[in-house]
């Protein structure tokens, strides 16, 4: 199996497998537009994501890659977010800092499953909260005025201009 | 107290921070680390890395695709109170969310999602009150109303032939049924109610219920009952009106200022049943009614069960609705009601083609400029020859059928037999033998060569044969057939057909060129021989249950095909289609249920052969297997059945210049992933950037002892773009 070579913002080599690698479609496309597909020297240098971020996220590639491929086909998708299965759930059991870092990462490297279920992490936990605890939980300042605050209320955003 | 130092320290930086403060955005030290190291020195720098990010320091794109996660109701505005930027990103969400649904509208890129109480996350949050543990009973018929985060839905025929009084509401937020708690005069129970939302208020008039069992014999009835039902208070009020309409089910109803006006109907006027065209209006805060005086002689013919929508203030929009058997309309009238005296304009309709049929019995609701209805899957092209001589209603089950029909459709109007009485009840002799009800919708009996007509017709011809042939024990078996390799089909499909066609050859009533018509591909005919010749030496009756599943998997395979052929951007298929076209039971054993499939050019012919087959199939293994069925909506597992259709129409130019209406194009004949199987008689609401889909009633199953229907919640949305 042959190997390649990812290399964090910090100057971190990490030894992996080329086919858990390609589950991100940046490294993926790197390598078949560069042609580097058999290259055992090959590093790709990912200057977005530092090393600790990187572990973790060959971590869960490693762990998902026998996921299947999701098809679009014509089975009924149920409409909900609690579908995080339980090894994801533990996995992303970090602080807030190491999940929005994971979200960037996947973002940059182009991961939709990792994608996918730290941003329905993060949705949980905005999900059911008042504004004032989504500030508390995130550590947002309040920069509305009591009057401007009121007429957020007010406004119904879908409804205009009908 | 290493804590509490902490905290102190960071409240006093957040102070420092806040004088500092020149953007929107703030990044502050983080409020939990894990090791509970101090991170005093990086509390005041902005660059703060490592385990410091931030959920604001996300950029807006990003921070707008996690809400997309949300609800978009209450979560969607309390995020949008959180502070200045996150209120102008969930603005932006909601413009590009309206904008998405309007487009998938027009290019029909929209895909379903289901909700079925039955299949929710069974994890019990504590914080769940105990009422929305209950499960909402399926139903049809009921009324539906969209009000802030919840769709209320009222009333309805059950599965056995029972009306519902019970006001739900589904929390489109937190995705789950409640049952509000309701004081005051609690309406009778009813479907086909008409229920609107005015001033906090719903208002609720009209409907009919079944008769109840007991005592026996019962009347069945039409309501003139109208009722408020508070939103704040949660309170029924009952009001008590003169000169009002005549009791009515069926009719539709729209809000327009401080009026309700309503129109149409299934009316008992002075002990007779008819279809009304009449217009009444309900002052809705002084509760009286009157009749508004109509211009010219124009009016659209009498009908029930229509859709009706607001233009604007002065403006309302028929469109479709049922006069009777054979009788569909699919016109549409304006009421203008700008003066005093209204006026009717018979609106003209473009592209009728790619309209809806059946918009009597299926679900509709206007978004935007935008109508938008469900319907039964308009037949493609090159009709199947093979329906067209189905026109007769075939067998013994056919004359029945109509006999049964003419009693069915002398109960739903039991005027005749009927004496002067109030106008709530009827005294009706209901013969014990008709018992339970088999409500017989009029509509059913449309136009012989419709697609509906086509497939009972073809269903009932094979589903006799089934039977007959499953208790002669001469089902055949093609499970092992090897050889039929060329052939585009292998097995009982192809002798269900043989069967099916020679029952309505027997019956001799179709024209000399169907002989001629049958099975068209060469392929079916050759393997006919085949069948019969190896039929002989079959012993099949254990092996069918491996018939029914080949059936199932060849069904299945066959409806992928189809679905997969008809979609238009499929990037996954193999070459060579045919390889798995020819012998799905010789590839039986990989349960190739999601190999992809391929996208050859020239298989449109066979597509339609297929697509037949496979209905013919589903619906024919649909009956046999209709008792053991559960009540709930199948698992997303299954089988997939016939589904329903989207069809869109323009408003836009509805009160213009040249006021018409116009039929969107549909793609792949209205078939959305995920669409929902085939049910009549649901309600359809618009929720924030989709529409809301909520029960109905299988329409074959009207005549059983038990109707399948369903209590599933059924979400329309644009597919989530990826940033």
């Amino acid at each position: 199996m042959p190997n390649i070579k990812l290399q964090s913002s910090d100057d971190e080599i990490f030894d992996t497998d080329v086919q858990i690698a390609k589950c991100s479609g940046t490294i993926k496309t790197m390598l078949e537009d560069c042609g580097m597909e058999d290259g055992d020297n090959a590093v790709v240098p990912l200057p977005n994501v530092n090393s600790a971020i990187l572990r973790k996220v060959l971590h869960w590639a490693n762990f998902h890659k026998d996921d299947p491929q999701p098809t679009e086909d014509d089975e009924n998708k149920e409409k909900r977010t609690d579908d995080i299965s339980s090894w994801d759930a533990d996995f992303l059991k970090v602080d807030q800092g190491t999940l929005f870092e994971l979200i960037l990462a996947a973002n940059y490297l182009d991961i939709k499953g990792l994608l996918d279920v730290t941003c329905k992490t993060v949705a949980n936990m905005i999900k059911g909260k008042t504004p004032e605890e989504i500030r508390k939980t995130f550590n947002i300042k309040n920069d509305f005025t009591a009057a401007e605050e009121e007429q957020v209320r007010k406004e119904n955003e879908w409804c205009e201009e009908k | 107290m290493d804590n509490i130092a902490k905290v102190e320290h960071q409240e006093e930086c957040k102070e420092i921070c806040r004088g500092n403060e020149d953007e929107e955005y703030e990044a502050l030290p983080i409020v939990s680390k894990e090791d509970g190291s101090s991170m005093s020195n990086s509390n005041v720098d902005n660059n703060s890395i490592s385990s410091g990010y931030q959920l604001n320091a996300l950029p807006d794109e990003m921070l707008e695709f996690i809400l997309t996660y949300l609800p978009p109701y209450k979560d969607l505005k309390n995020c949008s109170l959180v502070c200045k930027r996150w209120r102008s990103i969930v603005k932006n969400l909601i413009r590009r969310s309206k904008i998405n649904l309007h487009k998938g509208l027009i290019d029909f890129r929209l895909r379903w999602e289901i909700f079925s109480p039955q299949s929710a996350g069974t994890e019990l949050r504590s914080c769940i009150p105990k009422t929305s543990m209950y499960v909402i009973a399926g139903r049809f018929s009921h009324s539906a109303v969209r009000y802030g985060n919840y769709m209320y839905v009222f009333g309805g025929g059950s599965s056995s032939d029972t009306t519902f009084n019970d006001l739900w509401r589904f929390d489109l937020s937190k995705m789950h049924w409640e049952r509000p708690f309701s004081m005051g005069t609690y309406p009778s129970p009813k479907g086909s109610a008409s229920m609107v939302c005015w001033q906090e208020q719903l208002i609720l008039f009209g409907g009919w219920r079944y008769p109840s069992l007991h005592p026996p014999h019962q009347p069945w009835c039409l309501f003139d009952e109208l009722h408020y039902y508070d939103l704040i208070k949660n309170r029924w009020t009952v009001a008590i009106t003169t000169h009002g309409p005549p009791p009515m089910a069926g009719h539709s109803a729209s809000v327009h200022g401080n009026i309700m006006v309503i129109f149409g109907g299934y009316q008992m006027v002075d002990g007779v049943n008819l279809n009304s065209n009449q217009v009444w209006c309900l002052d809705l805060h002084k509760q009286y009614w009157w009749r508004p005086r109509l211009a010219g002689n124009v009016a659209p013919p009498p009908r029930y069960c229509q859709i009706q929508l607001v233009l604007d203030e002065h403006h309302l929009l028929i469109v479709g609705g049922c006069g009777g058997p054979n009788s569909v309309f699919s016109d549409a009238w304006i009421l203008d009601m700008s003066s005093d005296l209204w006026l009717w304009k018979l609106v003209p309709v473009r592209n009728k083609k790619f309209a809806a049929s059946h918009m009597w019995c299926n679900p509709a609701c206007k978004i935007d400029s935008k109508l938008v209805v469900l319907g039964p899957t308009p037949n493609m092209p090159q009709d199947f020859q093979l329906m067209r001589q189905a026109r007769i209603p075939v067998g013994a089950a056919g004359v029945s059928n109509n006999r049964n029909r003419q009693l069915e459709r002398e109960r739903w109007i039991p005027g005749q037999a009927g004496n002067g009485q109030a106008a709530r009840g009827y005294a009706i002799r209901v013969p014990a033998h008709n018992r339970p009800i088999n409500f017989q919708l009029d509509g059913i009996n449309i136009p012989l060569d419709g697609p509906d007509e086509q497939y009972f017709a073809q269903r009932r011809a094979i589903l006799n044969n089934h039977q007959q042939n499953a208790s002669n024990n001469n089902f055949i078996n093609q499970h092992n057939n090897h050889n039929n390799n060329l052939q585009p089909r292998t097995g009982s499909l192809r002798n269900l057909h043989r069967i099916a066609l020679q029952h309505m050859e027997e019956k001799n009533h179709n024209k000399p060129s169907s002989s001629g018509a049958l099975p068209r591909p060469n392929g079916v005919t050759a393997g006919r021989t085949n069948s019969e010749s190896s039929c002989n030496g079959e012993e099949v009756e254990k092996k069918r249950d491996d018939t029914k599943n080949s059936d199932m998997e060849a069904a299945n395979r066959l409806q992928r095909n189809l679905s997969l052929r008809c979609r238009e951007n499929e990037p996954f298929l193999p070459k060579r289609f045919d390889e798995l076209y020819e012998d799905p039971f010789r590839m039986a054993a990989f349960n190739v249920q999601n190999r992809p499939r391929s996208l050859s050019k020239d298989h449109n012919e066979r597509i339609r052969r297929m697509e037949e087959k496979m209905n013919a199939l589903r619906n024919s293994r649909r009956n046999a297997v209709a008792e053991q069925k559960p009540l709930k909506e199948p698992s997303p597992k299954r089988v997939k059945r016939n589904v329903l259709s989207l069809f869109v129409c323009d408003l836009s130019n509805a009160l213009s210049e040249d006021p018409h209406l116009q039929w969107v194009e549909h793609k792949n004949y209205g078939i959305l992933p995920g669409a929902p199987e085939r049910l009549i008689l649901s309600t359809m609401v618009p929720g924030n950037g989709e529409l809301v889909l909520f029960g109905g009633v299988q329409k074959e199953t009207l005549f059983e002892m038990t109707h399948q229907v369903s209590n599933s919640v059924h979400f329309l949305s644009a597919p989530k773009d990826i940033v």
